[in-house]
């Protein structure tokens, strides 16, 4: 009786947020609906034909799970997404209860849930997921999530609540999140990259997991791949990269134009085309096909699954200004701008951009992180940038202590003032580089969308 | 004139967890800007410090795990820091490196995280969440005010020989208790504020410039900068809540 108490509340009140455009109702209706019945997610995670799929870390999220939902559609499985991205149990709830009629039927095979990395816990226990993948742990808004160990230690944790059938699904070439896996009872897949074609020389200053975290010797790479990523070992102890179910033999980067990649798994050998470009997205694209892989998806239903996919809100998104192109590019932490950064710098070209910095409770209230981002080698690829956002004299500030010439760095708070400036100074057929943090995002995003150089989607 | 100064970089892998390179960047920007060379001299874990070689050091914050490291690793090899303060050698040094210096950390249970002790302050675990935007009030720099941004659950109390930095205006500071935030003692400076602390406050970052030249130049008058940029991201700062 409460169940349906709860959905009928949390009905309304999707149907009156958007009715009165109080924003899309992906959060709302399931913090409406908790407050009816605590039991409603567990109730209504065990509805599904199959069950929960959970992504989790720092990085690549909304990208992974979309991409999942993308080679699940080809394979006709039917799914609920929390697409929007909103990744609490609030946003979560929400997205089951969107997909489930008044009645409480819910006649979907499997839910796609992107989770908060400090959510997992709380969601593993409510959801009792069949798949669990946990991507990365990067620094990211300590003064929410605190340290990253804190949250490897919660992960560990949430393994013991998963059912001892569950499936986990991990990223090797990242020590803390390898290390979680350690005595526990599931089976685990591995995925991670060998080929070292793309290997960098030097530990970024951001880099985090520097330590073994076992015996705390500084860790050992035979190939870095970004941040603490790789081919780690221990000197002191017996932790190394574990042998790899899933991976990466070739990898080509075609600057903007995406990648190609050559994927091993079983006996399965798999060439496919992405086309989005980024080092980073290649543990996007692995972590879906090891996923899929494990729900016997078909190897060409991956590939096309994969082939088809397009740019997920705010990452690497492309539109039209007229005769020019923009691309926004999503920055949200020190690891994520620096490979965004990297992507930049791949073509020697001098780049018009802007940089918005926000500091509300998505972001992180503390944007010291961006001292940690490496502006020297931003420095070198502008040409002129424009810096917006409730912090934009901060990255003015970061700019002109990289030793950027202060004149070529304007401050515009206005979005749409901002927009016109940048597009006015763009040649004909030159690119804007838009690098907004989360919420600017999302503001920066809706004056685009007004502008009308980019439909508004949050399907 | 051809001024030098070195710094001494305290375990810059490990304890940098606030964007703290940033004081690292301000610091020799600033002295750059005046023609003033800087070497940075990385002292990490193993290596022991000459305390005539450094005319500055930085120590930032670490997560709990690297600090438990740095305790062991002040104790064998950085005693050198302790001949250092003495002699009148500026240091900056920010929250977790800030507690390092000082007594000792002592957690829930009782046991102790020692520090060098160089700062007569001790540090207790507590259940208050000191996290937030930071303002205060402070003799050290003209205009009289620093911002920051603070994330520390530890409470730090003052001993004698040692004043605090200043009077929080918002935010915590040493121990959400008695109003203060920081503390000196000679030219060691502790403090939660990161940000970081120097970018952002940069009439302090000019006092850090001034003290390590004055041990080894003497008094240098420093260059006026246009600090305008600064001013405006300060300012915003400030009006923060």
């Amino acid at each position: 009786m409460r169940l349906y108490l709860a959905i009928i509340v949390a009905k309304l009140a999707s149907f009156f947020s958007k009715m009165l455009n109080k924003g899309q109702g992906t959060s709302l209706p399931g913090l409406l609906a908790r407050k009816v019945d605590p039991q409603i997610l567990n109730k209504l995670a065990g509805k599904l034909n199959k069950g929960v799929i959970v992504v989790s870390g720092t990085n690549g999220k909304t990208t992974t799970t979309r991409l999942i939902s993308s080679i699940l559609q080809e394979a006709k499985f039917s799914f609920v997404h929390n697409r929007a991205g909103a990744n609490l149990l609030s946003g979560v709830t929400s997205a089951l209860l969107a997909e489930c009629s008044l009645t409480g039927k819910l006649d979907k095979d499997w839910a796609i849930l992107e989770v908060d990395e400090a959510m997992v816990p709380k969601i593993v226990k409510q959801t009792n997921p069949k798949i669990i993948v946990l991507m990365n742990l990067f620094r990211d808004q300590l003064d929410r999530y605190g340290e990253l160990e804190k949250l490897a230690k919660l992960w560990k944790q949430s393994i013991k609540d998963l059912s001892p059938e569950a499936k986990v699904i991990i990223n090797a070439d990242d020590p803390l999140v390898t290390s979680v896996t350690k005595g526990i009872k599931q089976e685990v897949v591995f995925y991670g990259i060998n080929s070292e074609t793309y290997s960098v020389k030097k530990m970024a200053h951001s880099a985090d997991s520097k330590n073994c975290p076992n015996c705390r010797e500084p860790l050992e790479y035979s190939s870095l791949f970004y941040s603490h990523i790789g081919k780690y070992y221990c000197t002191k102890c017996d932790l190394r990269r574990p042998e790899l179910d899933v991976v990466v033999d070739d990898i080509n980067l075609d600057g903007f134009k995406g990648l190609d990649l050559s994927v091993k798994f079983n006996e399965n050998n798999l060439d496919v085309h992405f086309n989005l470009p980024g080092f980073y997205n290649i543990y996007n694209i692995l972590a879906a096909i090891t996923c899929c892989n494990d729900l016997g998806i078909a190897k060409d239903d991956i590939k096309t699954g994969i082939e088809k996919f397009d740019a997920a809100f705010g990452r690497l998104e492309k539109f039209r200004m007229g005769d020019n192109e923009a691309i926004l590019m999503l920055v949200k932490n020190p690891t994520g701008f620096n490979e965004v950064i990297r992507l930049l710098d791949s073509d020697t070209n001098k780049k018009k951009m802007i940089l918005t910095l926000n500091d509300n409770i998505p972001d992180g209230r503390d944007i010291s992180w961006i001292w940690d981002v490496d502006f020297d080698k931003l420095k070198n690829i502008v040409d002129f940038v424009w810096v917006s956002g409730k912090r934009a004299e901060e990255l003015k500030l970061r700019f002109k202590y990289a030793g950027l010439d202060i004149n070529k760095i304007i401050i515009e708070k206005n979005y749409e003032k901002l927009l016109e400036k940048a597009k006015a100074k763009l040649t004909k057929n030159e690119t804007l580089y838009i690098l907004p943090t989360y919420s600017s995002m999302l503001n920066l995003r809706q004056v685009i969308a007004k502008k009308g150089y980019l439909k508004e989607s949050w399907e | 004139m051809g001024m030098k100064l070195t710094i001494g970089y305290l375990y810059p892998n490990t304890m940098n967890i606030y964007g703290d390179r940033g004081n690292v960047i301000a610091f020799c920007r600033r002295c750059f800007w005046r023609g003033i060379k800087t070497d940075i001299v990385n002292l990490g874990v193993g290596e022991k410090i000459d305390p005539e070689k450094y005319d500055f050091y930085l120590f930032g914050g670490g997560q709990d795990k690297e600090q438990v490291i740095a305790s062991d690793d002040l104790k064998q090899n950085k005693q050198g820091l302790k001949k250092a303060a003495e002699n009148g050698v500026a240091i900056l040094s920010v929250c977790g490196g800030y507690q390092l210096l000082g007594h000792y950390y002592k957690a829930f249970d009782g046991s102790k995280l020692m520090g060098l002790g160089i700062l007569n302050v001790k540090t207790h675990a507590s259940n208050d969440r000191m996290i937030g935007n930071v303002l205060i009030e402070t003799d050290l720099v003209a205009d009289r005010r620093m911002v920051g941004f603070e994330n520390h659950w530890g409470k730090t109390y003052l001993g004698d020989g040692v004043e605090p930095l200043g009077k929080i205006l918002k935010g915590f500071g040493n121990n959400n208790e008695d109003g203060f935030e920081g503390a000196r003692y000679k030219n060691v400076f502790g403090t939660y504020l990161h940000g970081p602390i120097l970018p952002k406050n940069n009439d302090f970052c000019d006092l850090l410039i001034k003290l390590a030249l004055k041990k080894k130049y003497g008094d240098i008058e420093l260059r006026e900068l246009n600090n305008n940029i600064e001013g405006a991201a300060r300012k915003i700062a400030e009006e923060l809540e």
